[in-house]
């Protein structure tokens, strides 16, 4: 395959639902090869513009382009060359793994029975079914079942593969085998990951997205971004009466428990005060600060201090 | 409190749903238009008022039938959708009881469903008192009529469905669960209840929605009950509502106990034990495999891999669907139904037949719009199956990653096409396997597989085919899995009924084409071109529905109407648009060269436009009526037939004769009507036309010299019929290659004003403002009485000629044939007077011939018996020569000499077992002749006595005219069915009458109402053909056979062929009054004057032996006697007459009666009374009547069994 991986181009997409839910507003992304994450907490637009990138659903504004492939017009040019594997997907309970990828496969355009039964095995092999293969999908625990979709993304040597949430319902052994296998998938093609995860980015994708609410609050290269907010991250363990005041007088960016207490970031380009400890900072920071507003296109800053308490 | 809260959640939860209002609309319409298309008709023909308490009743059975399907859906919902959508995860562990659970949900979803019906009465208000029905067809509104209707029918339907449905979907955990109880519940109420037709009181019984019930009450009920009588559980009705109470309790019950809080899938059968092994095998490989496993595989997308992927997807589609339960198993249990049906379908009158194949495959084939129960079948499961086709992949989850591969949407349409249509032939391969194996199963035939699959395959399925385009196509349209069964079914349901809706033309209904017919003689006739014109336009219709389904199929997550008309239009590109476009032109020219047959080259009229031609023609020409007209004395046709050509020319003298007292100035003729062309009208003397009315066929020529009393002159007249192409009913097939048959009362012209050309019916009357009048004249309308269609004597000559190959048939004798120029021609003239009805036939035909001589007159008067017969169907030829024979022998003896030198039967093509008795020749349809006698269980030989009946129309109807007033059937049927009698009595041994008889009698089983007029004015099927003949039987037993021939002798003596005035029923009853005694005259005027049941009964039955061995029997006897008028009034009169009693012997193996050891008549009187006679060897069986020679409806318990006593 001598073919130039192709990147990804959104521009001013927007998408507002009938029910009055704005959940893309002017997206803007420069997605190259590789893996690209989109990092979000639930309902902040991912699976729209997931299932858009996937020719599911029609911006309302908005282009998005594949290389030279217009996404909206030319969807046929696009699923020949694209990988889905939908948040949320059922299977035939009483099909075999092995038939139902065979199905598939003709979907995908593979109608030639010795290259289709090829392309299954290798498939089923790379996700680790083979032995499975004669099974019912009916019995797949929910590891096999998304190792199964992963298998049915592949179908065909996709040039965008889309993986939506996938690592939602694995246990730890099998995310990361998961993630294994889709980096190296990510040398070849665009890859674009959503999750609200952020371990998932950190350790896979060279390139981020955070959005929120339709919005994309950062667009950077993780290390880059944990990078850039080098000594501007700050901690304290405090009690939880104490958290309303500290949100007053600082820029909370997180509060978690730990051991009973709270543990307290604050993005501050200084020392924020007494009993504050820096922190070198990691993705998690990145992704609460840019949520929070504290980091991210500065036009969003005056806006988001308004709406916090 | 809990229950409170589940009942009020679901409740609300169905009530805001837009479906549930989209059931009570549809329900409601359905209500609507049953009263005003159906019921409305009816009640302006006088048959009830329109808001009679039972027709409420009966648009509630009607109604619950279409109510099932809504109402599964609601119970379906109600049970099963915790489970479906998983949500059970977490009611089931809430804590909540069962008790509470199910009895809300259940509760919620009988409240739904009550709420739902509440549609029926809704509609049938808005019906009556908004549709602008006539206020004379309505009673005074009645609430009691609503309320029963609403309390003891749809309520309790409504109780009995919801459990039904809901037990199932609860047990099932399936929504479809429901619609399986809902399907068992039509089934039984519908399709059992139809089979259970001879089961007595049972079928009223087994039926959950009171269908039967209430459906047979509109036929039993007389006129007075119809309109007054309030639908109330009693009887049969009572027990059946008690048994479904109980059965629905029962049920309940039982889903309440067997209903577990727990998953689904671990509820009763545990997993595969594989499960847990699998995780461990994952977790022994720590890396999932690597690398190299990326296929480089890249195909070239085109067109060719469109259609290998379209090839996959249908046989995978197609093998999903047929493994399913839903799929080849239940159309292998359906086909085989279908097989055992074949059995009793294949009968006529009880007769089997031979199951020839084209016999059979008029029963198991049907065109999509005139449904047969085995087509509706497929077509429901069609809607069922696209419905699943269209879903499933969403319903599963496993949309999205389909509909993001890269497969067009033309392939994921197609390839689900061609799979349900794939579908629909495995059916038909099933349905023709299961004719064929019926065929072989009942033997005397051999299944023609070629024609099978050329029907099958060329014909069925291309109407299976269009429907399951049609079904997906709404599918896609709708988006709503149920609200889409919904609206193909009421699709359906509008092609079924257009023609209701005044919607006729064939260009105008999906799938609507003219029949195709097959039958051995005729072959396909002429019927096939149309039907593939117009299939072929509905098919180019259907690859634009298609292209439609392409345009607006599903793929992702838009659905909103704007969006898919957006995407709609964004796909309707490139070659969708040339495709589109062939498309169009190939309608528009398909649809252009339809119409022009239809409406160019025929005139295209519906029914209600034809009903207002007939009324013009009254209202224009009536008034000539009464004109005195010359009358029709002989005819001279010179006929050329052209089979192949479809085309047939005729060149007609008529002679005249001025039979009036007075000179004639004008002649009125009447053009024939059906697709001729009479041309070159003349007379041999100067004359003018006055008046030319082509549309209607009426001429008026003015004489320039009166025609004198007893002058005659000649008209002379051409006609010609040429087959051009095909109207909207299909092509003309009167003429045909093989089997050409036509009369003289649809092609000739005639003479005078034709009151048989009127509107006949009531509401048709008063919607063309034409004076009211009864559908058939009453007997004492003297002015009607001077009416009788083709009474004319005439003198029959005709010189016909046709291909070489075939046979031509006419009145009267053969003279001479001959062939000229490859063309065979027939000379036929009559020796004596024929009434001027008659028919002609050509085609290829066996002859079997007999003669008759009659004993008494010289060789001259030598009949000759022809069977002109289809070659090959050789059994029942000889059979009916004989019966002709002994027929002949014992009309003359009994009523007078046969005019004629010929008698015939004429084979007449068509799936039709009727005869029609025209002068010498009587016309037999084609399945007459595979009537197979001697399979019958009942021991009884119908082709015989149906020839008797049909040779008697020689006298009765052919010799004897009968006016054309109420009473007419009683001088033609009633006399022909009482003369076989005779025929088979004296002819055919002692077991043939009784067999007659009773399969005669077998009519007093169907229900129907007592109210009638008496049988003087008979003017119905049961009147003609039934009690007449049994009257007059019944009559002969009481005073001699003999007196009662002698009645119709002279009756026919004082009513010669041709003069006036014609015979009536006060005629006949006039001579018959004649011959009966005084003492008997009471029993006379019970039998006909009066609309007399008897009530008889043998309360008990004791004997005991005498000394010396004979055996004195003691009988308790009841007797009744009562008058009921035709409005269904019943008055008890006194009884006083001499009715037989009988005493049988044991009967002997095989028998149903022994010999009997007494039959005497005995005075018998109103109420309970003891006998006491003596008889020579032991009795077995005693009664009153027990021959059934009064009307007695209730005749099982005129006899009893004799118990000897110590």
């Amino acid at each position: 395959m001598g073919k130039h991986p192709l990147g990804l181009s959104i521009r001013n997409v927007s998408k507002k639902y009938a029910n009055g839910v704005q959940a893309l507003n002017n997206v803007s992304l420069n997605i190259p090869p590789g893996m690209y994450g989109l990092l979000g907490p639930n309902g902040a637009g991912k699976s729209t513009l997931m299932r858009t990138l996937a020719t599911l659903q029609e911006p309302d504004e908005g282009q998005v382009f594949l290389g030279d492939i217009d996404v909206v017009n030319q969807k046929e040019e696009v699923r020949q060359t694209l990988g889905y594997l939908p948040q949320e997907f059922g299977v035939y309970p009483k099909a075999t793994a092995e038939d139902l990828l065979d199905y598939f496969a003709v979907l995908k355009g593979i109608t030639n029975r010795a290259v289709r039964r090829a392309t299954t095995e290798a498939l089923l092999k790379q996700t680790n079914l083979w032995d499975k293969r004669k099974q019912k999908l009916g019995g797949y625990s929910g590891g096999m079942r998304q190792r199964f979709g992963v298998a049915v993304a592949l179908l065909g040597n996709p040039q965008l593969l889309i993986v939506d949430e996938p690592t939602a319902g694995l246990d730890p052994a099998e995310r990361v085998r998961f993630l294994n296998l889709l980096s190296e998938i990510g040398e070849n093609s665009v890859v674009i990951l959503s999750t609200h995860i952020v371990e998932d980015v950190s350790e896979l994708c060279t390139n981020m997205a955070i959005i929120n609410q339709g919005r994309i609050l950062l667009e950077a290269q993780p290390l880059e971004a944990v990078a850039a907010l080098n000594g501007r991250i700050w901690r304290k363990l405090t009690d939880k009466q104490a958290l309303p005041t500290l949100e007053q007088e600082h820029h909370v960016i997180s509060a978690k428990l730990l051991s009973g207490r709270t543990m307290v970031h604050v993005h501050s380009p200084d020392q924020p005060g007494n009993g504050f400890d820096p922190v070198e900072p990691d993705l998690e920071d990145v992704y609460f600060s840019a949520m929070t507003g504290c980091f991210g296109p500065a036009i969003q800053q005056p806006k988001m201090e308004e709406v916090a308490p | 409190m809990k229950l409170q809260t589940i009942f009020a959640f679901e409740f609300r939860y169905q009530l805001r749903r837009a479906t549930t209002w989209l059931y009570f609309g549809a329900l409601l319409v359905l209500a609507f238009l049953i009263v005003t298309a159906n019921y409305a008709s009816d009640a302006r023909d006088g048959y009830f008022l329109v808001n009679a308490p039972v027709v409420i009743a009966s648009v509630a059975v009607i109604c619950s039938g279409f109510w099932l399907v809504i109402g599964a859906s609601v119970a379906g919902e109600a049970a099963a959708r915790d489970v479906q959508t998983r949500m059970h995860l977490l009611t089931y562990p809430a804590p909540a009881s069962k008790a509470a659970y199910l009895g809300g949900r259940f509760l919620a979803a009988l409240a739904l469903n009550s709420l739902l019906v509440l549609a029926v009465p809704l509609g049938i208000l808005l019906a009556m008192y908004g549709s602008g029905i006539e206020a004379d067809l309505l009673g005074p509104l009645r609430p009691a009529a609503y309320l029963t209707t609403l309390g003891f029918i749809l309520l309790p339907n409504a109780l009995f469905a919801t459990a039904t449905q809901f037990s199932v979907a609860t047990l099932s955990r399936r929504a479809m669960g429901s619609y399986l109880g809902a399907t068992t519940l039509w089934a039984t109420a519908y399709l059992l209840g139809f089979a259970l037709q001879h089961a007595g009181e049972w079928r009223y019984v087994v039926d959950p929605m009171g269908f039967n019930s209430v459906m047979d009450y509109l036929t039993k009920w007389g006129p007075l009950e119809r309109n007054v009588r309030l639908v109330l559980p009693e009887g049969s009705l009572l027990a059946n509502r008690l048994l479904w109470l109980v059965a629905s309790l029962g049920l309940l019950a039982f889903t309440y106990f067997r209903f577990r809080f727990v998953l689904p899938e671990t509820g009763s059968k545990p997993k595969p034990a594989q499960q847990p092994t699998t995780d461990k095998a994952a977790l022994e490989q720590p890396q999932w495999g690597t690398g190299n496993a990326r296929p480089l595989v890249k195909e070239p997308y085109g067109v060719a891999t469109q259609l290998r992927q379209l090839r996959l997807i249908t046989g995978d589609t197609f093998w999903q669907l047929a493994k399913s339960k839903y799929g080849l198993p239940l159309l292998a249990v359906l086909a085989g139904l279908a097989a055992l049906t074949l059995r009793g379908n294949l009968k006529a009158r009880g007769v089997p037949l031979l199951p020839r194949t084209d016999f059979v495959l008029h029963l198991l084939t049907a065109p999509l719009t005139e449904p047969k129960f085995c087509t509706i079948l497929i077509t429901l499961l069609t809607i069922f199956y696209a419905g699943e086709l269209v879903w499933r992949e969403r319903e599963t989850g496993l949309s999205d990653i389909t509909n993001a591969a890269p497969v067009p949407e033309w392939v994921l349409f197609g390839g689900r096409f061609l799979a349900l249509a794939m579908m629909s032939g495995v059916w038909l391969v099933l349905l023709m396997a299961a004719g064929g194996v019926a065929q072989v199963a009942l033997g005397g035939t051999t299944p023609e597989i070629g024609l099978y699959l050329q029907t099958f395959f060329g014909l069925q399925l291309v109407e299976c085919v269009l429907f399951a385009l049609l079904a997906l196509l709404v599918h896609v349209l709708v988006n709503q899995k149920f609200v889409g069964h919904l609206v193909t079914l009421a699709v359906y349901g509008f092609m079924v009924f257009a023609h209701l809706l005044g919607i006729e033309h064939k260009l105008l209904v999906y799938s609507a084409s003219p029949h195709w017919t097959y039958t051995d003689m005729a072959g396909f006739g002429p019927t096939l071109a149309p039907w593939l014109w117009f299939k072929g336009y509905w098919l180019a219709w259907a690859l634009l529905l298609a292209v439609a389904g392409v345009l607006f199929w599903v793929r992702g997550r838009e659905i909103s109407v704007a969006s898919r008309l957006q995407l709609a239009r964004r796909r309707f590109t490139g070659s969708l648009i040339r495709v589109a476009a062939v498309i169009t032109v190939a309608i528009v020219g398909l649809g252009g060269f339809i119409f022009y047959n239809t409406n160019v080259l025929h005139d295209y009229s519906n029914a209600s436009a034809s009903a207002a031609q007939r009324a013009v023609y009254e209202q224009r020409y009536r008034r000539y009526q009464n004109v005195p007209q010359p009358q029709l004395t002989g005819v001279n046709l010179r006929v050329e037939l052209y089979p192949k050509q479809q085309t047939a020319e005729i060149q007609g003298t008529y002679l005249l004769v001025n039979n009036t007292p007075v000179a004639i100035d004008s002649v009125h003729v009447a053009t024939g009507t059906d697709d001729v062309e009479t041309t070159a009208v003349a007379f041999d003397q100067p004359a003018r036309p006055v008046l030319t009315d082509v549309e209607l066929g009426h001429y008026i020529y003015a004489l320039n010299k009166p025609l004198l009393p007893g002058d005659s002159l000649r008209l002379r007249f051409r006609v010609t019929h040429q087959a051009h192409g095909f109207s909207n009913r299909g092509a003309d097939a009167q003429v045909l290659a093989n089997g050409t048959s036509f009369r003289n009362l649809e092609w000739l012209p005639v003479i005078g004003y034709q009151p048989y050309r009127e509107l006949d019916e009531t509401g048709a009357r008063k919607a063309h403002g034409l004076a009211p009048r009864p559908a058939t004249y009453s007997l004492y309308d003297v002015a009607a009485r001077r009416y009788a269609p083709f009474p004319e004597q005439i003198r029959f000559e005709a010189v016909v000629g046709t291909d070489a190959g075939q046979t031509v048939v006419a009145p009267g004798t053969l003279r001479r044939t001959w062939t000229t120029l490859g063309r065979r021609y027939f000379h036929y003239a009559s020796d004596a007077p024929i009434r001027n009805e008659y028919a002609f036939f050509s085609a290829n035909y066996a002859v079997q011939e007999g003669k008759w001589r009659n004993p008494s007159a010289g060789a001259a008067q030598e009949v000759a018996i022809q069977i002109y017969y289809p070659p090959s169907m050789t059994e029942n030829p000889a059979r009916m020569i004989r019966s002709a024979q002994a027929s002949l022998d014992y009309y003359t003896r009994q009523f007078g000499p046969y005019p004629h030198r010929q008698l015939r039967f004429v084979a007449q093509p068509g799936h039709s077992f009727g005869n029609h008795a025209a002068p010498i020749n009587i016309t037999a349809g084609e399945g007459f002749f595979l009537l197979n006698t001697k399979a019958d269980k009942r021991d009884f030989d119908l082709v015989t006595a149906v020839v008797a009946h049909e040779v008697a129309h020689q006298w009765w109807g052919n010799q004897l005219k009968q006016a054309y007033v109420e009473g007419a059937g009683l001088i033609s049927e009633s006399l022909a069915w009482y003369s076989a009698m005779g025929v088979l009595e004296d002819n055919y041994g002692a077991d043939h009458l009784p067999a007659l008889l009773s399969f005669l009698r077998e009519e007093n089983e169907t229900p129907r109402t007592r109210a009638a007029k008496p049988l003087l004015q008979a003017d119905d099927f049961y009147q003609n053909y039934r009690k007449g003949p049994f009257a007059l039987y019944a009559l002969s037993q009481h005073i001699g056979r003999d007196r009662v021939n002698g009645a119709l002798r002279q009756l026919l003596a004082k009513h010669r062929p041709g003069t006036r005035p014609f015979a009536t029923s006060l005629d006949l009853y006039q001579e018959l009054q004649t011959a009966t005694p005084d003492s008997l005259q009471p029993l006379l005027h019970d039998l006909f004057r009066a609309n007399t049941f008897w009530e008889l009964a043998t309360t008990n039955a004791t004997a005991k032996q005498l000394k010396g061995g004979a055996w004195q029997v003691t009988l308790g006897l009841q007797a009744h006697k009562l008058v009921v008028d035709s409005a269904g009034t019943e008055t008890k009169l006194p009884m006083q007459e001499w009715v037989e009693v009988g005493v049988f012997a044991p009967a002997k193996a095989g028998q149903k009666t022994g010999r009997p050891l007494y039959l005497q008549k005995h005075l018998i009187t109103s109420g309970q009374q003891t006998i006491v006679l003596t008889v020579p060897s032991k009795p077995a069986k005693a009664g009153l009547d027990p021959r059934g020679l009064l009307i007695d409806w209730e005749a099982t318990d005129n006899s009893k069994a004799v118990t000897a006593m110590p």
